[in-house]
């Protein structure tokens, strides 16, 4: 059963190796990913990419468009909220 | 013809005085009525046209609800008829002049009158769009009432230059309870006052003293002079759109109707991608939504989810090419668009090297970082102003020498700008004075006003330059 915190991890993980190359403990769950400019527009589709094929849940184009779709926290929330799960 | 005039000022006031009277089920009917009235004032016969379009988006989610196999189709068929609208009133507005003069024969020039291009198609079109997507991907519901639908599409504070409200969230917005209180008076009168203010006081100044929509070859200001005219055009369109919004922003919350944020201190931006989520937010999150990201994920699936280089440089270089045709079918603003879009590319491509990673990590340099970004956006907006043989000119006249003297005004102009964005950055909120200490507020918001009035006094009302759009 994932919960807040396991996506939030692994979407942490994902961030900082594949986007950042920075440790994983450099981004807070609740930092701002988009308008903190940590991550540009292409890195939120590379990221939208990741997580259809991680967690098995569909995006369409204007949840990355999205205000809320900014912190790890907030990004955990929508993927649960779609009854994303562990491939 | 603008929105500003005592007589537009007098109806909205009626239409306000109406709207808080009526029932709340009879609100929007009223809301809608009104802004039929201010669309037929501001564009003439063209409101039928907008009527027609209107009828016809609301029609297409029912018509895919009653022919469901051919939804996909008929959907199309409605996104593909506002943008033929859009082509022809607005691209080509002089073959329907002439259709006109041939079905009206003669006497037809007198009723036609000149060849113009219906204001407010351009921010319709994309609302029309946005409101099909949105029912089409299960965001706005496929029976939402011709009244509400109406109402998103032509409601008058945002009709005639955005922002660029997307249909789902306005559609909630229209659902949902609204408030009028104190508090959000206080917010909107703020709003307005800061709008007409960056309008008078700051914009059309900035415009007098620039003179670069004007300027013509072998007329070139040079070096510093040109540096100074540049800089005063940029803040002048930044102020009257902003001003604009602002306007819009108050006069809507008079109805209890939030409308979207557009413009978050552009020249505090840290890159270009960055800025362009600044200037004209709303209509950039359209065209992310609709045109960036999916061209980006198809590119992005087809590479294994690569950053392949077609993935990087295509999908901005192409957003901003149809933002370039959106603001006008002319080799200048498409150019516009190309450059704008290539420095983007160049920055998204660049931004991944780890200097430039290490670069966007030193916070003391952020002031060199937005310096860097509104320079080259300045440059790029030459192309907003004039013509391509003209704006050549103009960039060798930055590097020529000196000649002329920057107008006393410039400088003290471009401070208040910034200062206001600074207020309003730190704060989060364009509304921010309504929540200064009274006497603050009171003698803060009466400068403005005195200031507008001395303003307006002095040089006149002017149209809003995005209106053009």
């Amino acid at each position: 059963m994932l919960d807040r915190a396991a996506v939030a991890r692994q979407l942490r993980e994902y961030v900082c190796r594949e986007l950042l190359r920075r440790p994983p403990e450099s981004i807070g769950p609740y930092d701002r990913l988009v308008s903190g400019g940590y991550i540009d527009s292409f890195g939120l589709a590379q990221l939208g990419l990741f997580i259809e094929e991680a967690f098995g849940v569909a995006l369409d184009d204007a949840d990355l468009a999205r205000p809320e779709f900014d912190s790890l926290n907030e990004i955990a929330d929508l993927v649960l909220q779609r009854g994303g799960a562990v491939r | 013809m603008t929105l500003l005039t005592p007589d537009n000022a007098l109806i909205g006031l009626a239409i306000l005085a109406l709207y808080l009277v009526v029932p709340r089920r009879w609100s929007d009917r009223v809301l809608l009525a009104g802004s039929l009235a201010l669309v037929a004032r501001l564009t003439g016969p063209y409101a039928v046209v907008f009527a027609w379009m209107t009828l016809g988006t609301w029609l297409t989610p029912r018509a895919s609800r009653r022919w469901p196999r051919a939804a996909t189709a008929i959907f199309a068929f409605g996104v593909a008829a506002n943008l033929a609208a859009l082509a022809l009133f607005k691209y080509r507005p002089s073959t329907l002049h002439g259709v006109g003069l041939r079905l009206l024969g003669q006497g037809a020039p007198e009723a036609l009158g000149p060849v113009v291009v219906p204001l407010g198609i351009s921010y319709f079109a994309l609302q029309a769009i946005s409101y099909l997507a949105d029912v089409r991907r299960g965001r706005a519901s496929p029976s939402s009432g011709l009244v509400e639908v109406a109402l998103y599409l032509l409601y008058f504070p945002k009709f005639l230059a955005g922002p660029v409200e997307r249909a789902g969230e306005f559609l909630a917005r229209l659902a949902a309870p609204r408030r009028i209180d104190n508090e959000r008076l206080a917010r909107s009168s703020t709003l307005i006052v800061l709008g007409l203010a960056r309008k008078f006081v700051i914009a059309n100044p900035l415009f007098a003293i620039s003179g670069l929509g004007d300027f013509q070859a072998g007329d070139a200001p040079a070096g510093l002079f040109a540096a100074a005219a540049l800089a005063a055009y940029v803040f002048a369109v930044y102020n009257d759109f902003a001003g604009y919004t602002n306007l819009a922003q108050g006069i809507s919350a008079f109805f209890g109707l939030d409308l979207s944020p557009n413009f978050r201190q552009p020249f505090f931006a840290q890159g270009f991608a960055d800025f362009w989520s600044r200037w004209h937010a709303s209509l950039t999150g359209w065209l992310k939504e609709y045109v960036y990201f999916p061209l980006t994920r198809v590119l992005l699936r087809a590479s294994g989810g690569r950053a392949s280089a077609v993935a990087l440089v295509a999908p901005p270089v192409l957003t901003l090419l149809a933002s370039g045709l959106w603001h006008g079918a002319c080799a200048q603003l498409i150019g516009w668009g190309g450059v704008v879009g290539v420095l983007m590319a160049l920055e998204s491509v660049i931004g991944r090297a780890g200097w430039a990673r290490r670069w966007r990590a030193i916070g003391a340099a952020s002031v060199l970082r937005s310096l860097a970004v509104t320079v080259g956006m300045s440059l790029s907006v030459v192309l907003f102003a004039l013509p391509v043989p003209e704006a050549l000119t103009f960039w060798r006249s930055l590097v020529a020498p000196s000649a002329g003297q920057v107008h006393p005004a410039l400088l003290p102009l471009l401070g208040v700008s910034l200062l206001l964005d600074a207020l309003q950055g730190r704060a989060g909120d364009d509304a921010a004075p309504a929540r200064w200490p009274l006497p603050l507020r009171a003698s803060g918001l009466a400068l403005a006003v005195l200031l507008t009035f001395l303003a307006l006094r002095a040089s006149g009302p002017r149209v809003f330059i995005y209106q053009g759009f």
